[in-house]
């Protein structure tokens, strides 16, 4: 899998979208914290308002606009669309091992066999690189 | 019951705004308490005091009834002080007054190393127990900048030093800047922040900057940073403090006049990097 994209912090533009009106400070206690992402090359914005903090949010935006800048440049090759297909091909492998089994499992029905107790290892998924991307 | 839970919110709330906050309430709440924070939140008891926490930088502040909620605007320019500072010729000991939950003092002491100590006072004991509470808190953030960070009780009005230590090189506030008149939804302010916050906190004018400006040589500041919310409490602190001083404005990011920043020699000539505007 290639490594997760960086964007160069010299060819973004970072705004504080503000939540409220007025003159802010002690008088408004705001609860959002949107961080909004201009790519200055390609004109590409994002936005993270996942989280309260905006620590967070500023990381969160970076990573999208990274993904994004990546798989714009690279299509299919690109850490999103290599991460999509791979879940796309665990989960039809996943489907084809349950149905395998259902069979399996009529089949030892109809032999009158008493073993039908399986460990449900067969069928759970490891998907131990699985990317959580909170996008809102 | 999610959809019922957001229509509550959407009556108090804007839209988007109730979205996130009751994605918030369910990440950060067990099940069983989530009607009750909604129907609290409808009332307009702030998300801050119904989580618990706010986050500030790289921490996470315990709120309390009693206490200031930290604001994203004092978040903003701890940072940017902290990269001023950061790597140059810094100063040694902070003084943190009216330091509430004490996320000032705090977000200096983690962003910056051998700060030597760093002291955040406060006239209530409500909120000179919560600062203890959120220092140990965040204490593996604190871990790794050497400083020594601790609390007291202690009156500005009064010009009290704190025990522990007597001089420092730094001053920081964010005192009560809200004038009584405009302590109102036409003066600006919100309701929730008027129902549910200390008004011992918010209340407060020209008499808190006289207060700092006379505690600058008192501890020995050779610099300082107060946040305000209108020009005339900046214009009165320029006024108060020598003429040799240096000594502008910095705004937030929606561009609102948001503090007033001043240094006595060359050496913390980087505290300029806060400055938007100069005062004469």
């Amino acid at each position: 899998m290639p490594p997760r994209p960086k964007v160069s912090e010299l060819e973004i533009e970072e705004k504080f979208i503000k939540g409220g009106s007025g003159n802010g400070g002690q008088k408004i206690n705001k609860t959002n914290s949107k961080v909004q992402l201009k790519h200055i090359p390609t004109g590409i914005v994002v936005t993270s308002q996942a989280t309260r903090s905006r620590d967070q949010n500023r990381k969160i935006a970076r990573e999208i606009l990274a993904m994004k800048l990546d798989e714009m440049e690279k299509g299919k090759e690109s850490r999103a669309q290599l991460l999509m297909a791979r879940k796309q091909m665990v989960k039809r492998r996943s489907k084809k091992k349950s149905k395998a089994k259902y069979r399996k499992l009529e089949e030892e029905k109809k032999t009158e066999s008493e073993s039908n107790v399986e460990t449900e290892q067969e069928t759970t998924i490891v998907d131990e690189d699985e990317d959580i991307i909170v996008v809102k | 019951m999610g959809p019922r839970l957001l229509e509550i919110l959407t009556r108090t709330l804007p839209t988007q705004q109730a979205v996130n906050e009751l994605r918030w309430i369910k990440q950060e709440l067990p099940s069983d308490k989530w009607e009750e924070a909604v129907k609290q939140r409808s009332q307009q008891r702030p998300l801050q005091y119904i989580l618990g926490t706010q986050p500030f930088g790289s921490l996470t502040i315990k709120c309390r009834e009693g206490v200031l909620i930290p604001r994203a605007e004092t978040e903003e320019w701890c940072t940017r002080l902290a990269s001023c500072m950061d790597g140059r010729p810094h100063c040694t000991n902070v003084l943190d007054y009216c330091t509430g939950t004490g996320c000032i003092a705090l977000s200096l002491a983690s962003q910056l190393s051998d700060l030597g100590q760093v002291v955040g006072s406060d006239f209530s004991q409500k909120a000179v127990e919560l600062a203890r509470e959120n220092m140990a808190f965040n204490g593996q953030e604190l871990l790794e900048s050497r400083n020594e960070v601790g609390f007291e009780n202690c009156d500005l009005s009064r010009l009290q030093v704190p025990r522990s230590c007597g001089k420092f090189d730094l001053l920081v506030s964010n005192p009560p800047y809200i004038p009584k008149n405009d302590m109102n939804v036409s003066g600006g302010v919100e309701e929730s922040v008027l129902k549910y916050e200390p008004w011992s906190a918010l209340v407060g004018d020209l008499e808190f900057y006289h207060y700092l400006c006379s505690m600058i040589p008192v501890i020995g500041a050779k610099a300082f940073v107060f946040e305000l919310g209108y020009r005339q409490q900046g214009m009165e602190t320029r006024n108060l403090i020598p003429d040799s001083w240096k000594c502008g404005l910095g705004y937030d990011s929606a561009g609102h006049i948001r503090t007033v920043i001043g240094w006595c020699n060359q050496e913390l000539d980087s505290l300029g990097d806060m400055v938007d505007e100069m005062l004469a």
